[in-house]
């Protein structure tokens, strides 16, 4: 399924809201890290081959959806990278995520919104049928 | 406070109350008129009001002003104090722009100078300031020694690089630095985002506007104030950019852990909090005040860049032009405070998100020429109407904490306001009225354009009429950047 078919963008007054799901915990912060850029940029057209990886803890789930996002905002903003292939590998009660990213260029890239951080606000992990759902408030 | 649902009682003609119920240690108080609470108060901005009064150690009441919207954790125009002893300080209670504030400079020059000048002093601020998401300086990134005097010395730091003048710093709330920052408490990863962002104005609601007083309500203050009619101000609305939003970001995992050490019970977890003597507390409270101390240095530097691109564009001397700064406000800010709670004075650890700071006459923290008339509150509205200069009220120190209203307060949702703009020309119906925008981004105009904010004549309505803060002028926008 196409990651824009994976998350739908919620009605907030003053920052922005999505819900996304996963079939697990990690490919639900898979669908996080994606929907955020796709939500940002749009995935379509990032290119490169610049990789970078982080851990993330999985023992609290929200707190690893956010962990993750504060990651991938860091990682735009200071160093100008924009994630569009990501792989997480579980490690116990940690996931190594390894990020392959492009460079920001202003001339090829629109900031269509821009994230600034992600918030625990009402974040809750919810298992619906066989999938899990997380409802994302972000600060713009 | 589970339940969606939150009692209220009109209080009186300008508040409400959210009487005190389950968890609530304190009942709720809310700045708000008839009109404010039928058109744009929703439940969840309401609830978070009574998330807030269930924290340990609130003073008194947990307090909204009249622009109060839904936040996270904290609702947008919250206040809330608490015991320094028995209570909390929370990230959630600042918000991840921390010290985002307004500053307002006055000149000397007129609107019949400059009406017709306005294309060209738009697009000479627009090249002077960088704007937009990740805007930032290649000339002026900063070592770290350089970015620990950013943060341990705030304005000062930036006088002290030839951006302004001693004078300016009178003239900044707590003289534009906090004593309690410690760079030590700074995470590497919030001096990488913020290394190249000082003297940048950011994205999304962000703005240097140029306006003109077009009505002043009391003449005395005006004049402190240094405002005439038709006379052309330059306002400021930014903060401390990525740095402080790391710093916020850094703070909530930990705050989450503390609070579950000292037993903290969260309505919402966003509300992440340790107790204010805590070792989590302390650390915060010190990384904080480096970010606010970086706000106030980046409001500096902006000030700086106005004078000197409307000095160049209008070829005239510092002296004509007389750009001084009518104040800056924190809008986005924990601090220690003293206040009178049944009759004794106490210091208490003051959150405001979205809330300003408005002193009344007399009170030790004004800068000399101020004492007589208070200190200025500085209130925008949104760029197609107007803004407004107010002064705080003795009421303001029993009722609010010395805390007035921030903005306007959002009513539209970026999602509606582009569905609702859609195939509208928003800069083209600015300039309809007078008004030149520029912005990096074209949504930005979009998502920011007037109906997306409640009018902000109402919001200040509710505070002059409750007497916490007193309409002085109002400034009516000639041209904004936006990011």
């Amino acid at each position: 399924m196409a990651i824009s078919q994976r998350y739908k963008v919620l009605d907030h007054t003053a920052d922005f809201s999505f819900q996304v799901t996963g079939k697990d915990l990690e490919d639900l912060i898979r669908c996080a890290i994606l929907s955020t850029i796709d939500i940002m940029f749009g995935l379509r057209g990032l290119r490169g081959d610049r990789e970078y990886q982080f851990d993330i803890p999985l023992d609290d789930p929200e707190m690893a959806i956010f962990s993750a996002l504060s990651e991938v905002i860091f990682m735009i903003d200071a160093a100008s990278l924009i994630p569009y292939s990501v792989e997480l590998i579980r490690q116990g009660d940690k996931a190594k995520v390894i990020c392959i990213c492009d460079r920001f260029d202003p001339n090829r890239h629109k900031v269509k919104v821009a994230f600034k951080a992600p918030t625990l606000h009402g974040l809750k992990i919810k298992k619906e049928g066989d999938r899990l759902y997380a409802k994302l408030i972000i600060d713009t | 406070m589970k339940d969606d649902k939150v009692r209220w009682e009109r209080l009186d003609e300008n508040r409400i109350i959210i009487p005190k119920s389950g968890d609530m240690l304190v009942d709720g108080i809310v700045f708000a008129n008839q009109s404010i609470m039928s058109d744009a108060i929703d439940q969840s901005a309401l609830k978070q009001v009574a998330n807030v009064a269930c924290l340990p150690g609130i003073v008194s009441y947990s307090l909204a002003m009249p622009d109060i919207h839904w936040g996270y954790g904290f609702p947008v125009g919250g206040v809330a104090a608490f015991s320094i002893e028995e209570g909390i300080i929370s990230p959630g209670g600042v918000g991840y722009d921390i010290n985002c504030g307004v500053r307002m400079i006055r000149s000397n020059l007129r609107l019949d100078q400059i009406k017709d000048k306005m294309d060209r002093i738009i697009y000479a601020l627009y090249s002077a300031i960088p704007t937009g998401v990740g805007s930032h300086h290649r000339e002026m990134k900063l070592s770290k020694a350089d970015m620990k005097r950013v943060c341990e010395n705030g304005a000062r730091w930036a006088v002290e690089q030839g951006f302004g003048t001693k004078d300016d710093l009178s003239f900044l709330e707590d003289g534009g630095c906090l004593d309690r920052a410690d760079f030590s408490e700074v995470s590497e990863k919030a001096y990488e985002r913020g290394k190249d962002q000082i003297g940048t104005l950011g994205s999304g609601n962000h703005f240097v506007e140029v306006g003109y007083c077009e009505r002043v309500f009391d003449r005395k203050t005006a004049e402190v104030f240094g405002l005439f009619e038709g006379g052309i101000t330059f306002t400021i609305h930014t903060g401390s950019r990525g740095f402080g939003h790391q710093i916020c970001t850094d703070f909530i995992p930990i705050m989450d852990k503390a609070a579950k050490m000292f037993g903290i019970r969260l309505q919402d977890r966003q509300l992440a909090c340790a107790p204010f003597h805590s070792k989590e507390g302390q650390s915060y409270f010190s990384a904080m005040a480096c970010a606010a101390n970086f706000a106030f240095a980046n409001r500096q530097i902006i000030t700086d860049f106005i004078r000197k691109a409307i000095i160049n564009t209008l070829g005239i001397s510092s002296s004509d032009l007389d750009a001084c700064i009518v104040y800056d406000v924190a809008h986005n800010i924990a601090k220690l405070e003293t206040h009178v709670v049944e009759g004794k004075s106490y210091k208490l650890c003051v959150h405001r998100k979205g809330a300003t700071r408005a002193l009344p006459a007399n009170h030790p923290d004004l800068p000399k020429v101020y004492k007589e008339v208070g200190q200025p509150v500085l209130v925008p509205g949104d760029m197609g109407r107007s803004s407004f200069v107010l002064v705080g009220q003795e009421k303001a120190m029993k009722e609010t904490f010395g805390s007035s209203c921030h903005g306007a307060g959002r009513l539209l949702s970026r999602t509606q306001a582009l569905k609702q703009a859609k195939k509208r020309d928003i800069q083209g119906e600015l300039k309809k009225k007078g008004i030149v925008a520029m912005s990096a981004q074209r949504d930005t105009l979009v998502e920011e354009m007037p109906e997306a904010y409640k009018d902000v004549a109402d919001v200040v309505e509710v505070m002059h009429r409750a007497g916490i803060a007193t309409k002085v002028a109002l400034i009516r926008p000639l041209g904004v950047i936006k990011g």
